[in-house]
């Protein structure tokens, strides 16, 4: 019972992340093994295939800086309750944790974003088998 | 002479994943990409008085219907310590890399390939190699005809059958219009050499069988680099047995390839849901390839 549990959590996890096909492999563009956390304004979404973007602007040492973050596709979205682009407001600080990119860019993959009123989206996990129960 | 030669292409192209695939245990990734086989029919739990497949009133098989994948979507296998075999969990050390690995070593490791003539092996590794880069899908330019696979769903009437598909993001909810009503190839649409080229159908016994000519030589057979020439003359046939519907693709092109290629065939289910539709897929822009780093590809 507990095996299926953690199968079923393994598998729709990667469901989740994986898009509707690969458009290419993640660690050729991210650095997997890292995550970093941020705290920024939403100034805009791309709900765009192969995969969405958020934009949000981070204030680092007194400086804003723009990210443009990768998440899955919009399967990947629906799946764990983010059904549209207005689920979003711009305007709104979100914190959101991120694979960085590897060519040094403000990009990243989106791996967990936290709504202003709480809400906690988990998109990928970095350890598919940590995530299971 | 020239079997020796095929031989040395196909070591060429088997030896390196071999040693890996052992490794992988039989590894299994269902990804949703349309050509990636489904290993079997949905259900294991096979109805003991098996559903007459519908008919229309010509007595056709009615093929109109939403059509679904099945079985697991993503689900890798791994022999645990005690050996059984049995899924456990989705990626070799738990380790992201490595799912992206195995997907990629899967797609690479199945031995159903095009034989292309030996002047061309060396593209087709190139096109491989840089797909990031190369592969139309990746530049969000349309699959076309066989990549697309599978129909989503299907409308059926006396004199043709139509074809829509969505679902991945380069397929971006397209159509084909196929006439079941005898008709030859439209020399016309063949001459416009388009992404879905010229379709014509007909029924052979229960089966319906897609012709279809008349194709551009910028969509690619497969994610593994698989290109064709103008001369591309595909073959699907659609089979419906009771609620299953099995697409089955052969690919001819003599200026290419040494010997028609038959695709491994996709089987989908009938989504009997009374709020089942085809999805909207969103427009494509592709951004990332300005940032890729290396040229590893996944399934």
């Amino acid at each position: 019972m507990k095996r299926t549990t953690f199968v079923a959590a393994a598998a729709a996890l990667l469901f989740a992340l994986v898009p509707a096909r690969a458009h290419h492999a993640v660690q050729a563009q991210f650095d997997v093994s890292k995550v970093i956390e941020k705290r920024g304004v939403l100034v805009k979404i791309d709900w765009i295939n192969p995969h969405t973007y958020m934009h949000f602007e981070v204030n680092e040492d007194g400086v804003a800086k723009h990210y443009a973050i990768e998440s899955v596709g919009i399967l990947g979205l629906r799946r764990v309750g983010i059904d549209s682009k207005s689920s979003f407001k711009v305007g709104e600080t979100f914190t959101f944790s991120i694979n960085p990119s590897r060519d040094g860019s403000a990009t990243g993959l989106l791996i967990t974003l936290i709504f202003p009123d709480g809400r906690r989206f988990d998109l990928k996990s970095a350890d598919p088998a940590a995530a299971a129960p | 002479m020239a079997k020796t030669r095929l031989q040395r292409f196909v070591e060429l192209k088997f030896v390196a994943i071999a040693v890996t695939a052992g490794t992988l245990c039989g590894a299994v990734v269902y990804a949703q990409a349309p050509q990636a086989p489904l290993a079997q029919a949905p259900s294991s739990q096979a109805p003991s008085v098996k559903a007459a497949t519908p008919r229309t009133a010509d007595g056709k098989p009615e093929l109109s219907g939403i059509w679904v994948p099945t079985g697991p979507r993503v689900a890798v296998s791994k022999f645990d310590e005690a050996g059984s075999g049995e899924t456990v969990f989705a990626a070799r050390e738990g380790n992201f890399e490595n799912f992206e690995n195995d997907n990629a070593l899967r797609r690479l490791g199945d031995r159903n390939k095009p034989l292309y003539k030996p002047e061309f092996w060396s593209k087709v590794r190139d096109n491989d190699a840089n797909g990031n880069q190369l592969d139309p899908e990746f530049k969000c330019r349309p699959y076309g005809v066989p990549r697309l696979g599978a129909p989503s769903q299907i409308v059926q009437t006396k004199d043709q059958v139509v074809l829509l598909y969505a679902g991945g993001f380069a397929g971006q909810n397209t159509f084909r219009v196929v006439p079941t009503d005898g008709r030859a190839h439209n020399p016309a649409r063949v001459a416009q050499e388009t992404w879905k080229g010229d379709p014509v159908g007909r029924w052979d016994g229960d089966t319906l069988v897609i012709d279809t000519i008349g194709f551009t030589d910028e969509s690619w057979l497969h994610k593994s680099g698989y290109f064709h020439s103008f001369k591309l003359h595909v073959i699907e046939r659609l089979t419906r047995d009771a609620n299953t519907l099995r697409w089955e693709a052969t690919v001819e092109d003599p200026d290419v390839l040494m010997e028609p290629w038959k695709m491994n065939p996709l089987v989908r289910v009938l989504d009997t849901s009374p709020d089942a539709f085809v999805p909207e897929d969103l427009p494509c822009d592709e951004r990332d390839g300005e940032h890729l780093v290396t040229k590893t590809r996944s399934g």
